[in-house]
């Protein structure tokens, strides 16, 4: 708790974001995605959404329903996509997407880590408070990567290996602790565990449309296989770092570009 | 290692391997934190005093722990934990002890837990095989890699107040394009060797 | 109240004020007249590329120049912004973006490269005068993509057709730049040297012709001889206090700056005005910085040609730069840095 109130007076004193860019903006966002006459079937939770939500502990965690399954998954998938909207874990998303299948296996890993991970913020939230919490959901966290990198490390040694330390880095992915204190503090296990899928496949994606662009320009291969013959001649600089940073701004901007006709439109 | 070896281990630290541009640790802190300047310095120090810290601790907690007991795959969840519990303890001492540090570098020490530059630079130190002092050098010296990447990246960012791109490239998106060709220029100091 | 205005501009006394926008008094120059007095002065190192490498030199040169106007024009027309190729600044880009390339690059070679001079180092951020860092040089940079096709010797295509359509094979002498970066002095004289054909880009080839340019464009006054001067005495004093390979100083020191890049970074990349400082004190640590950082880069760096990232790096560095010595007119000389420093007591005083 007090790390987000320490995190609100950083804001509120350099007034610029730092770390987690617009923590207020991404809930409202979650809690203007359910209009009043959706949560009309859900009884014990509608009381709470009118209230605007102060403190955690007091307020019930609201529940996943039908109409939220939706709302959640076009959340994370599209409008707050966690790498080009939101902007979080940009460290792997850059090195990790030279070829496609480290993106394929950088997004899995990071989905499962980040769904046990919401689940638990999720089960966290009202037996233990203060910074005590946050130190529980790291090393329930880092333990939890640890089992990946040893899963990985067993079971497709080749793709743990090329992946090298960026598997322990998952654990500091920016996307983990964000949606944890964002999302899954204030919501059941149910919901929790439903974003964690969203964003994982949001993040999964962007990776894998990153992976195709730099491995097919950059390297002529496609998972491995040589698509475009001996003649052509691959963009090297598109498989390091400058070009991760290009095909992510085309991404981005291809993402703000739709947001702004999907939300022109509907307006 | 030589004094030699050292000095060219920081050369390569600060620019050839530059921790954002050439291994793009510690990216989400560099686009967050330099929107201006001022804000990216402390950003930069913070990140580079936890980075020292953390490589100076993590080499006996390696060495005289981990080794010993066979653990040593156990090293991200102790590793992680030492520096989130390290991140806090400076930040608790700084506001108790130098209320003007506590002011620039201690409000960023809660986001540089999440930094993988941090993180990163550790593991790396294990990955090398370095000793103490060179774990001390690289560690130091990456940090002040990342501080001037982010400070140059901050007054680009500055400039880029006045240019005038599509809209769908406008905020971030120039921002990355901007921070792609700083990568594609330090690209000029890959396979670096002085000595 | 009407009736004493009506009067007072009536008046035959009055002064009648050009009836259109200030500022009233101009210079007759504008950027296209810059930019045709850049072009002129790389003519010589054309045509004495010409000469050395055969026609093909003048159609990748062409076809450089028309590209880039091309794409330049289309980012405009797409995105209905008025069109910019008036002012000649694309036909720079392609002319020095050429020269920096050699003259068996393939054409789809210099089509990227043209690309992303233009759209992405450019216009993306608004066209000329909003980019921070020098299209042709972050293009032939970004070129270092194609490591085959750029580490090319001295071309020998011959005059005619022979080597217009294909782009001809490496050949087998090492440039001068290799040879150095091992430490040998090159087999080339340096009368040769500053005449003659070595292997290279195509502005590599003719240090006299580059000279020639140079002096043109101060004697027009179109750049200033601050950067070019303290750039190229940075490098000289270097390669002089360091040599390799144990040669002999003032040899060493005379080839590293007749051979390479050197001369066409320093008059024609360097003092561009969009991406170099406007104080002079940054304009003196920019030089110096471009210097030490293309004697680094030639010493110890993988490329054997460093002034094209030396330079881009202290592109992005301009705008820290002019910070350092701000001017603020009427105020004391360190006025600026006190002010900072004053900040600083405080706080820890109080």
């Amino acid at each position: 708790m007090s790390a987000r109130r320490k995190k609100k007076k950083k804001t509120a004193k350099t007034g610029s974001t730092v770390g987690s860019p617009s923590v207020q903006q991404r809930s409202g966002t979650v809690r203007a995605a359910v209009t009043p006459n959706q949560s009309v079937s859900v009884a014990p939770a509608v009381k709470n959404e009118t209230r605007p939500k102060k403190d955690s502990q007091t307020a019930q965690p609201k529940k996943l329903d039908r109409s939220r399954v939706r709302a959640i998954f076009l959340d994370g998938l599209l409008l707050n996509n966690p790498v080009l909207t939101l902007m979080l874990g940009l460290c792997s998303a850059l090195a990790v997407t030279t070829t496609l299948l480290n993106a394929i296996g950088m997004g899995i890993a990071t989905t499962l880590v980040l769904v046990i991970s919401n689940v638990a913020a999720s089960f966290l939230q009202k037996r233990i408070s203060g910074s005590l919490r946050l130190f529980v959901h790291i090393a329930v966290i880092a333990v939890l990567v640890m089992g990946v990198d040893l899963l990985m490390q067993a079971l497709t040694p080749g793709l743990s290996k090329s992946l090298g330390i960026f598997v322990p880095l998952i654990a500091v992915n920016g996307i983990i602790l964000a949606r944890a204190e964002a999302f899954a503090s204030g919501n059941a296990l149910g919901a929790a565990a439903w974003d964690g899928v969203s964003m994982g496949v949001g993040y999964t994606v962007v990776l894998c449309i990153m992976g195709t662009i730099r491995e097919l320009l950059g390297a002529g291969t496609l998972l491995g296989h040589s698509v475009f013959g001996s003649g052509f001649q691959p963009v090297l600089y598109l498989a390091l770092p400058c070009g991760g940073f290009f095909t992510l701004a085309c991404l981005a901007a291809l993402a703000q570009h739709l947001k702004r006709r999907l939300g022109g439109k509907r307006e | 290692m030589t004094l030699f070896q050292l000095v060219s281990l920081a050369i390569s630290a600060i620019f050839v391997q530059n921790f954002v541009f050439a291994y793009t640790l510690g990216v989400d802190s560099f686009l967050a934190a330099s929107s201006k300047r001022d804000t990216a310095l402390c950003m930069g120090l913070a990140v580079t005093f936890m980075m020292g810290l953390a490589c100076v601790l993590a080499y006996p907690i390696t060495t005289f722990l981990l080794q010993p007991l066979g653990v040593e795959y156990m090293r991200t969840p102790v590793y992680f934990l030492m520096i989130a519990v390290l991140a806090r303890l400076v930040e608790w001492l700084l506001k108790r002890m130098i209320p003007v540090l506590y002011e620039t570098l201690g409000l960023y020490l809660p986001v540089v837990i999440t930094n993988c530059a941090v993180l990163g630079v550790v593991l790396l130190n294990t990955q090398n095989k370095f000793g103490f002092a060179e774990s001390a050098v690289y560690g130091v010296c990456s940090g002040l890699g990342f501080t001037l990447a982010i400070v140059l990246f901050a007054s680009l960012r500055e400039r880029l107040e006045f240019v005038e791109c599509p809209e769908a490239f406008q905020g971030i998106p120039i921002a990355l394009v901007a921070a792609g060709l700083l990568a594609m220029a330090c690209m000029g100091f890959s396979g670096l060797q002085i000595g | 109240m009407n009736q004493e205005i009506t009067s007072t501009a009536n008046k035959s006394e009055q002064p009648v004020l050009p009836a259109r926008h200030f500022p009233h008094i101009s210079a007759p120059m504008k950027t296209r007249h810059i930019m045709l007095d850049v072009v002129i002065s790389l003519i010589p190192s054309v045509a004495v590329a010409v000469y050395f490498y055969g026609l093909r030199a003048l159609t990748v040169t062409l076809m450089s120049v028309l590209l880039c106007v091309v794409f330049e024009f289309l980012y405009r027309f797409w995105l209905k912004k008025p069109s910019s190729i008036g002012d000649l600044s694309a036909v720079v880009t392609g002319l020095l973006l050429a020269l920096c390339l050699p003259a068996a690059a393939p054409y789809w070679m210099v089509a990227v490269g043209d690309f992303f001079a233009i759209i992405v180092v450019k216009q993306l951020f608004g066209g000329l005068g909003k980019n921070f860092m020098n299209p042709a040089l972050a293009a032939r940079a970004f070129l270092y993509s194609f490591p085959a096709l750029t580490a090319v010797g001295s071309a020998s295509g011959g005059w005619f057709w022979k080597g217009i359509w294909s782009s001809v094979g490496t050949a087998s002498s090492e440039t001068p730049m290799a040879l150095m970066q091992s430490g040998k002095l090159p087999s080339q004289s340096l009368s040769q040297m500053l005449f003659g054909q070595h292997g290279g880009s195509m502005g590599e080839t003719c240090a006299a012709a580059l000279l020639l340019g140079g002096l043109y464009l101060i004697f027009r006054g179109i750049i200033n001889l601050r950067i070019p001067s303290c750039y190229i005495a940075t490098v000289a004093v270097l390669t002089f206090l360091f040599p390799l390979g144990g040669n002999d100083r003032l040899l060493w020191m005379t080839y590293e700056l007749l051979g390479g890049s050197l001369l066409l970074g320093a008059f024609f990349m360097a003092t561009d005005y969009v991406t170099s400082p406007v104080t002079r004190g940054g304009q003196v640590l920019y030089a110096i910085g471009c210097g030490g950082l293309t004697v680094l880069l030639r010493y110890f760096g993988a490329y054997p040609e460093g002034v094209y990232f030396a330079i881009i790096l202290m592109n992005t560095a301009v705008w820290l730069l002019d910070q350092i010595r701000p001017r603020r007119f009427g105020a004391p000389r360190f006025d600026a840095w006190k002010k900072r420093l004053s900040v600083f007591r405080k706080e820890k005083g109080g």
